[in-house]
């Protein structure tokens, strides 16, 4: 893993669990959804935070409490000023990421990822999502795109889990199993 | 090959091994390679996957979890490691690492994975065992009570060495100890034991003439070869030993013996710390991971003689292990000691000196393998040691004095001569009726009289004698109905000892 990931996760862990500590895991969880959703609308945020704000640290926390400090919770405010004396708010993004990967396992919501090679209809859609709900409950985040290079059929992902439907891949499982050297036991029966 | 196919049969063909890879709907757990570097890969996902477990990219490289973190798992890849990439998947397989069993491995050079390397096909077998099998627990076991012949004489008759037993054979680089497994091997022949070769980080070209020797005396017939050189990526080496050891094994489990020699596990053992360090694992004394004695134990302790009620199998193992200027309590070498029942020393000063094989018997012990020695090889063997041990303190000793009074000099003659009988060319096993001959010979100080130029042809003509004259033969018949150092054996062996040494006494 590289050593920015490595510490992001480190960060998303210690905001997961100071937020526990003091029973502030929905407010936070809602701060870090909007701070997403700043992140991706606002360039200037980013800006910022890439560059790293200016002036001393001390300095640093105050602009922090002055952009956040009315709208977000004590405990991501101190969080994010935390980030900023250390210069460590590029780091965000990934933050963010980690955070919501480990709520998500918190809660027991399921990660769904579908692939299908041409765009999907309601009902595909909801298929699947049965399926993982018969499977891992009715708790679940779907995300949902077209990938041309599956052909046909659909290919997602539950947690770490794969199903895969495509014709790519069922090609691919035919290859691979041909190109193998033939056991001799098996392949007498 | 030249086997005449028909369109149809093709097409039958075909048809099934398409039924059998044609799967609609794949269901796999997997982790995405988040990087991956000097041949390990940190992968996020595979959250259920078990230690040692083999996992496998799209495109078929092996790879094995050893790292089980929060919230990544480190895996050592096990083939080319530039075919992995950051993004990459890999997929649990719910198996631990095995490997193929059998006889179908009997004559083959695989690699650790039981990989074919020798170009002489796939490697046709039904049977896989994990290659971290389970150490027989105690009242598996029973004690070593067969021999198992080296067929060098310094190790038959001073560390005789038993089935199931775990002896060392340790010394400095270049002083024959990959010489004393072969001779061991080669010595195999006809005996039914199973023989396993591991290299471990040895170079390609050492391991390839070794190959050609054993293939052209017809070892091969019972060997197999686990090669993992020390080009492979660590991961393979470090798996080699295991994957010897579970081969062999399967005929320990089935009533047979096995003979499995590791060379050698201080290149092994550096291999794992180089995958250790790049797993970040804490490193302890010379950089080792903490569990280098575990590392080595496991392996070992799997070496047994099975009790009668499982079959009364064994699994004989040789581990190799190198020492830098004769230093025997550096980390690797000390580990190794305490696991083994007796190490094998063997000193590059002897061998410098043309004292081959060279070793120390001073230092080298058997703990167990007496118990199952010949008799008549016990008997003959007795004083040797003894003899040894005053040899090498008067010899020290003359280095101080120049007068020495004529029972001192029998004495030093005595030793020299025996000194002369333990002396074996490469590649040349003995069988044990003229181990015991010479041994005898020595011991009874029959050689004495024989000048220092003439102890070679001597030794070699008793060595003949013992197939060729007509006390010889009678000698080597009542060696097989029973090998038990009585008069009447001894008397026999005087007599050929007499015929043969005869023509070389001085005087
Ligand atoms: N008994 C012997 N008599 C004469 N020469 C020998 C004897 N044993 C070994 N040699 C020679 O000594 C050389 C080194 O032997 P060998 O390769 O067995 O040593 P090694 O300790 O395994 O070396 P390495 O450190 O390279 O693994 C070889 O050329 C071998 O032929
Ligand atoms: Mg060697």
């Amino acid at each position: 893993m590289n050593g920015e990931s490595a510490y992001a996760r480190a960060y998303a862990r210690a905001l997961y669990g100071s937020a526990q500590a003091r029973h502030e895991v929905d407010g936070v969880t809602q701060d870090i959804l909007a701070l997403e959703r700043q992140w991706v609308g606002s360039p200037e945020l980013r800006h910022f935070c890439k560059r790293g704000l200016p002036g001393s640290p001390a300095g640093r926390a105050r602009s922090v409490e002055k952009l956040w400090g009315g709208t977000f919770t004590r405990t991501m405010v101190f969080f994010l000023s935390v980030l900023a004396q250390r210069d460590h708010l590029g780091m965000v993004p990934l933050i963010t990421g980690q955070y919501q990967k480990m709520d998500d396992r918190a809660q027991g919501r399921s990660d769904v990822r579908i692939s299908f090679a041409c765009e999907p209809g309601e009902e595909e859609i909801g298929q699947i999502r049965k399926l993982v709900a018969d499977a891992y409950g009715p708790v679940m985040k779907v995300a949902v795109r077209v990938d041309p290079a599956l052909i046909a059929g659909t290919r997602f992902f539950v947690n770490d889990r794969r199903v895969d439907a495509s014709l790519a891949g069922r090609l691919a499982r035919l290859r691979a199993g041909l190109t193998k050297p033939q056991q001799p036991g098996k392949a007498a029966s | 090959m030249n086997i005449q196919l028909k369109p149809d049969e093709i097409s039958a063909l075909l048809r099934r091994q398409m039924q059998q890879a044609d799967r609609p709907v794949d269901v796999a757990e997997v982790g995405t390679v988040l990087s991956v570097g000097d041949g390990i890969a940190r992968v996020d996902g595979l959250s259920t996957v078990m230690y040692n477990e083999l996992v496998e990219t799209e495109s078929g490289v092996a790879g094995l979890a050893l790292n089980l973190e929060e919230d990544s798992v480190g895996i050592a890849i096990l083939d080319d490691v530039t075919l992995v990439r950051e993004g990459d998947l890999f997929r649990r397989t719910g198996r631990v690492i095995s490997v193929p069993v059998g006889k179908a491995l009997t004559g083959r050079v695989v690699d650790a994975l039981g990989r074919p390397l020798d170009g002489k096909g796939p490697v046709l077998s039904d049977e896989l065992l994990p290659v971290e099998g389970f150490a027989p627990s105690i009242i598996e076991r029973k004690n070593v009570c067969e021999p198992l012949q080296t067929g060098i004489l310094a190790i038959d008759a001073l560390t005789p060495i038993g089935r199931g037993q775990r002896e060392l054979i340790i010394g400095d680089r270049k002083t024959g100890k990959t010489t004393l497994a072969v001779d061991t091997i080669l010595n195999q022949a006809g005996t039914g034991v199973q023989c396993f070769y591991v290299a471990v980080g040895q170079k390609l070209s050492t391991v390839s003439a070794l190959h050609k020797l054993l293939s052209e005396r017809g070892a091969m017939a019972y060997t197999t070869i686990v090669l993992a050189n020390a080009s492979e990526p660590a991961p393979l080496q470090y798996l080699a030993p295991y994957t010897g050891c579970a081969m062999a094994e399967y005929w320990r489990d089935r009533g047979g013996h096995a003979l499995v020699i590791y060379d050698d596990l201080t290149k092994h053992a550096q291999a794992y710390r180089q995958m250790s360090l790049l797993l970040r694992r804490p490193p302890g004394r010379e950089a080792f991971p903490g569990d280098i004695f575990y590392l080595h134990s496991r392996l070992l302790e799997r070496a047994a003689k099975l009790s009668d009620e499982k079959g009364g199998g064994s699994l004989t193992a040789l581990p190799i292990v190198e020492t830098q200027a004769n230093d025997i309590s550096a980390y690797i070498p000390t580990n190794v000691i305490s696991i083994t029942d007796g190490q094998i020393f063997l000193e590059a000063g002897l061998f410098h000196e043309g004292q081959r094989p060279a070793i120390n018997p001073g230092v080298s012990v058997s703990r167990v393998g007496g118990d199952a020695q010949v008799k008549a090889m016990k008997q003959a063997a007795g004083p040797l040691r003894v003899l040894l041990a005053q040899y090498r303190e008067l010899e020290a000793f003359m280095r101080f004095s120049s007068d020495l009074d004529a029972g001192t000099l029998e004495q030093l003659a005595v030793g020299r001569s025996l000194m002369y009988v333990l002396r074996q060319a490469p590649n040349q096993p003995v069988a044990v009726h003229k181990q015991v001959a010479v041994l005898f010979a020595g011991t009874e100080k029959a050689l004495v009289k024989v000048p220092d130029s003439r102890l070679r042809e001597a030794v070699k003509d008793l060595y003949d004698a013992v197939d060729t004259y007509e006390n010889g033969k009678a000698y080597a018949a009542r060696f097989a109905s029973s090998p038990v150092m009585d008069d009447e054996l001894k008397g026999l062996l005087t007599r050929v000892i007499e015929d043969s040494v005869r023509k070389y006494r001085k005087g």
